[in-house]
């Protein structure tokens, strides 16, 4: 089942989307959904925390807060497992950052090919839920920093390091690098067998070891990228196994 | 002979500290040496005369001012008080070290002087501790950035020291007794209080002059941003006047290309007036020197802020600097890229989230660009980003996120 919230504060608009998704599913032949619209911020939070969605907002809505603002609050609730689709009158490249930090799917110019555009998000939000709903997902570690949720796969992390001082530890992809609090204890309680912890501070991911020095005072691994990690000496024995 | 050399390492000491203290210039030549050396001379042969041994400290105090005069050539009054000044550090280092010797290594007090051996080395470490005082001095003039520190904070180092020569003057040759006890507290109390006041009026003033400086950029900025209004309002006459031009001639198709020509659109203004909702003067100031510089040079920034910005939980200078350094970041490489655009967003959830995302089409290599001196081109690049880790892992409270995806690069920041 899946559920269509749609928040803006024109009748007329509430009633063309409804109109436009009926009719693409009455296409596609998807019978499983429903659909309920608000005018207003609070319905649409109170709403969205109970359903798992697909939210369709308009960015101006004619209160004190925008629609990025109840976006984010709908983040703040529902742990990103909706699928977010903003409406604007104009689209520009400055909401590319909701579009990564909201997980928002696209966003919608209401005065340009606006039924097609509609139409595609639908379907494409559509496949990502139905899909949600059946197959098991990839292995993957997540990470909340402050209200925000990052999913990691377990296949890109290259290695993870605590930060000198701090409760801070620090993950590294091949392009990103996260700060969260936690430990390397517990996270090598999440991670599988694919990682080893060659450094009272290193937790390495063993497919992306390249090479290892083994000069005994100095022992290190070199990662992919020519990235450097140190390994405690007494830790040496156990990466050679594992790397050879 | 060793007494000679003594006395020259004892007054190039007393000349350092001086210089310490008063940071006058000295000029060390010939003539400057020599007479040091004759009033060592002198005073290596005096002391083997009984009475003038016994007034050893006044012919030292005075070969001491003769000094200073020859190296610092300033009047008369003001030597005798710097003499006078070093006398006292010299007395209270030379307690000090007395106290070390007799009631830790257990020398015998007559043998101290007597011996030459012990005289040497007592001479030595009283110098090295008398050094060591004035550093100390000035370590606390910078720790608390004390302005204008040259009389006032002199007297306040003197009263201390006397305070201290009296307090132990008691406590060797008097039994210490209640009313010295009680001299010495009040002097002591009443000192304290002067400091405190002191120090509380220092620290207003540094943060008065913090903000000045604050209010000085954003009041340079706003001059800035009115005579970009002054330059749009007078192109917008310029297009209305063009327009009427048009009307005039009943020219309706020209009119419609010269329109689309134009594309007056309300998405051309810039976005900055959106930082009024930051409330900090200085992080307002420098957001928006960053944007109109990064403006001028055809890259546009997008600008939203969600919430009223007011609780900043770090040092607001320091996030300038991280600010700064990735603002210069991201207009470096958006610079190079094709869209050529900058995304700078205030999110106030849990934690204050300050994202920044540019368009970037070459490859970064994530793992790499913290590392010192590491840099995809030009030359300060990499020691910012160092710069920035540096600062943000004294804080336990701030999380920086780095990310680059489908051409973007996003740096996140997050201040619990």
């Amino acid at each position: 089942m899946i559920n269509i919230m749609i928040c803006d504060d024109c009748l007329e608009i509430r009633n063309i989307i409804t109109n436009v998704i009926n009719d693409f599913y009455k296409e596609i032949n998807f019978k499983e959904f429903n659909i309920v619209s608000f005018d207003n911020f609070h319905d649409s939070i109170d709403y969205a925390a109970r359903f798992k969605n697909i939210y369709l907002l308009d960015i101006d809505l004619n209160e004190e807060k925008n629609g990025l603002i109840l976006g984010q609050e709908i983040r703040e609730s529902d742990n990103y497992l909706g699928e977010m689709i903003f409406i604007t009158n104009y689209s520009h490249m400055g909401f590319k950052v909701f579009q990564y930090k909201l997980k928002v799917l696209d966003f919608i110019d209401k005065n340009y090919n606006f039924q097609k555009q509609l139409r595609e998000s639908i379907l494409i939000a559509t496949k990502i839920l139905s899909k949600k709903e059946n197959g098991h997902a990839e292995k993957k570690l997540q990470i909340k920093v402050g209200s925000q949720i990052y999913n990691v796969l377990f296949k890109d992390i290259y290695y993870i390091e605590t930060i000198k001082s701090s409760r801070k530890v620090v993950l590294y992809t091949s392009n990103s690098r996260l700060e969260f609090y936690d430990t390397l204890k517990n996270l090598s309680s999440l991670l599988d067998d694919r990682f080893i912890q060659i450094h009272r501070t290193i937790i390495v991911n063993k497919n992306y070891i390249e090479n290892v020095c083994k000069d005994y005072n100095n022992p290190y691994v070199v990662l992919k990228d020519g990235v450097k990690c140190m390994i405690s000496k007494d830790r040496l024995k156990e990466v050679m196994k594992s790397w050879m | 002979m060793d007494v000679i050399g003594i006395s020259i390492l004892h007054y190039y000491v007393c000349v350092y500290i001086a210089y310490k203290l008063s940071k006058w210039e000295v000029k060390i030549n010939l003539f400057n040496f020599l007479t040091v050396i004759v009033l060592s001379i002198v005073f290596s042969f005096l002391i083997q005369i009984p009475f003038f041994y016994k007034i050893r400290i006044i012919i030292s105090t005075v070969n001491t001012c003769l000094i200073f005069k020859i190296h610092f050539k300033k009047d008369i009054f003001t030597t005798l008080k710097t003499t006078f000044f070093i006398i006292l550090i010299m007395l209270l280092s030379e307690m000090l070290i007395i106290a070390v010797y007799i009631n830790v290594l257990h020398i015998d007090f007559a043998k101290l002087y007597k011996d030459k051996t012990t005289n040497i080395v007592l001479t030595i470490s009283l110098d090295v501790i008398a050094i060591f005082i004035t550093c100390l001095k000035e370590k606390f003039i910078k720790f608390y950035t004390i302005k204008d520190h040259n009389n006032l904070f002199n007297i306040f180092f003197m009263i201390s020291i006397i305070n201290m020569l009296i307090l132990n003057y008691f406590a060797l040759y008097k039994n210490l007794s209640i009313i010295a006890f009680c001299i010495t507290f009040v002097i002591s109390m009443i000192y304290a209080i002067i400091v405190l006041i002191f120090l509380k009026k220092n620290s207003i003033i540094n943060k008065k002059e913090k903000e000045y400086a604050e209010l000085k950029l954003y009041t340079s900025i706003i001059e800035d941003l009115v005579n970009d209004t002054a330059k749009f309002k007078h192109d917008f006459n310029n297009i209305m006047f063009m327009i009427k031009g048009y009307l005039d001639n009943n020219n309706f198709e020209e009119l419609k290309e010269y329109f689309n020509d134009k594309k007056l659109q309300g998405n051309e203004f810039s976005d900055i007036l959106k930082f009024k909702k930051i409330k900090n003067a200085g992080l307002k100031g420098l957001l928006t020197y960053k944007v109109t510089t990064i403006e001028a040079n055809k890259i546009k920034v997008y600008i939203e802020i969600l919430n009223d910005i007011d609780e900043i939980n770090m040092d607001i200078m320091e996030l300038c600097r991280i600010l700064g350094i990735l603002i210069d970041n991201a207009y470096e490489s958006a610079k190079n890229s094709e869209e050529k655009f900058i995304a700078i967003t205030f999110m106030q959830q849990k934690a204050l989230n300050i994202t920044i995302l540019n368009s970037c089409n070459d490859g970064v290599n994530i793992p790499n660009i913290y590392r010192l001196g590491y840099s995809t081109k030009g030359s300060n690049r990499g020691i910012g980003l160092h710069n920035v880790k540096d600062i943000i892992d004294k804080y336990d409270n701030i999380l920086l996120q780095t990310n680059f995806n489908e051409d973007v690069f996003i740096q996140e920041l997050y201040i619990n």
